[in-house]
């Protein structure tokens, strides 16, 4: 039974202070996770506000070069960025009346 | 299952879920129906750059990604051994997909329980009058009868009188709801209308799925 208990614990978390191991066994999903002193913080990947943010103060103007190569169609943005692809939203782009 | 009905024209029209291999011929009959129903209603150089392939990812994407509730049917026509529309890239066991049609719960009515939506409903050009948007819909309001939508909207181009026409003799009617859609996928601005249908048991009017 000693290997369920590590079930009951959040995202697989052993009881206790955590470890680097535990931090490198983070899912890789955008959110920034940091270890200080066994204590695990999490913070969110920025939203599109401060990533479009980022994109105007940006210094050398790596990202402007960029958006103006891909075109007026599309934003850029810089990774992490979080987003979601919804069925509903696919279907509107294939067909946007019936 | 699917059971072969028989559209005017007398050919069998099979009814199935779209599998991926179909995403090709799917969006070859979109893009003919787009091209002889939109003249007018869209920019013409936006229907002459219309490109299958294209059109064939976006329904690629479409099918990966369905969820609960959602479904997308194709029409299959079995048509004469000689029928020289019957081409191997129609797809497979010789069937020539003449139409296609996609609903499930409407696409802004989140939290709005019970309220379907049609997003949309094609059948070849070549193939027009003869029935096979009639069996499609009916299988269309079928399908959203049995995910328990009690009603359903559809929104179709303002300007298409036919399509409008076709969903009016099906039960649906017109309400005073419109709205423009502006991006690239119309090719600029499109004008839409929207309809309503009930779906409920003895609520048919029109012709009776």
């Amino acid at each position: 039974m000693g290997a369920m208990t590590a079930s009951t614990e959040p995202a697989g978390l052993p009881p206790g202070p955590l470890t680097g191991a535990d931090l490198a066994g983070m899912p890789d999903v955008g959110h920034r996770y940091e270890l200080l002193d066994g204590v695990l913080v999490v913070t969110p990947a920025p939203g599109r506000s401060h990533q479009i943010a980022a994109f105007e103060l940006d210094g050398d103007g790596t990202y402007r070069r960029v958006a103006e190569a891909t075109g007026e169609e599309l934003l850029v943005v810089a990774r992490p960025f979080p987003f979601e692809v919804r069925p509903a939203d696919l279907l509107r782009r294939a067909c946007p009346s019936g | 299952m699917a059971h072969p009905m028989t559209a005017a024209g007398g050919d069998a029209v099979v009814v199935r879920p779209a599998t991926p291999d179909d995403v090709e011929p799917l969006a070859a009959v979109q893009v003919r129906a787009w091209q002889a129903a939109y003249p007018g209603i869209m920019p013409q150089a936006f229907l002459d750059g219309l490109d299958v392939g294209r059109r064939a990812a976006m329904w690629r994407d479409v099918l990966g990604a369905l969820d609960v509730g959602r479904q997308v049917l194709v029409a299959v026509a079995d048509g004469p051994a000689d029928d020289p529309a019957d081409d191997p890239a129609d797809g497979p066991a010789g069937g020539v997909l003449t139409g296609f049609a996609a609903f499930g719960p409407a696409r802004d009515g989140a939290g709005t329980a019970g309220l379907g939506e049609l997003y949309a409903l094609n059948v070849d050009p070549s193939r027009w009058r003869i029935g096979i948007g009639s069996v499609l819909i009916g299988r269309v309001h079928a399908g959203l009868r049995a995910y328990g939508h009690g009603e359903a909207v559809l929104w179709v181009a303002t300007g298409n009188d036919r399509a409008r026409r076709f969903y009016e003799r099906h039960g649906w009617y017109a309400e005073p709801v419109t709205q423009v859609v502006t991006d690239a996928f119309v090719g600029g601005e499109l004008a839409e209308t929207r309809y309503r249908r009930r779906l409920s048991t003895g609520h048919g009017g029109g012709v009776a799925p």
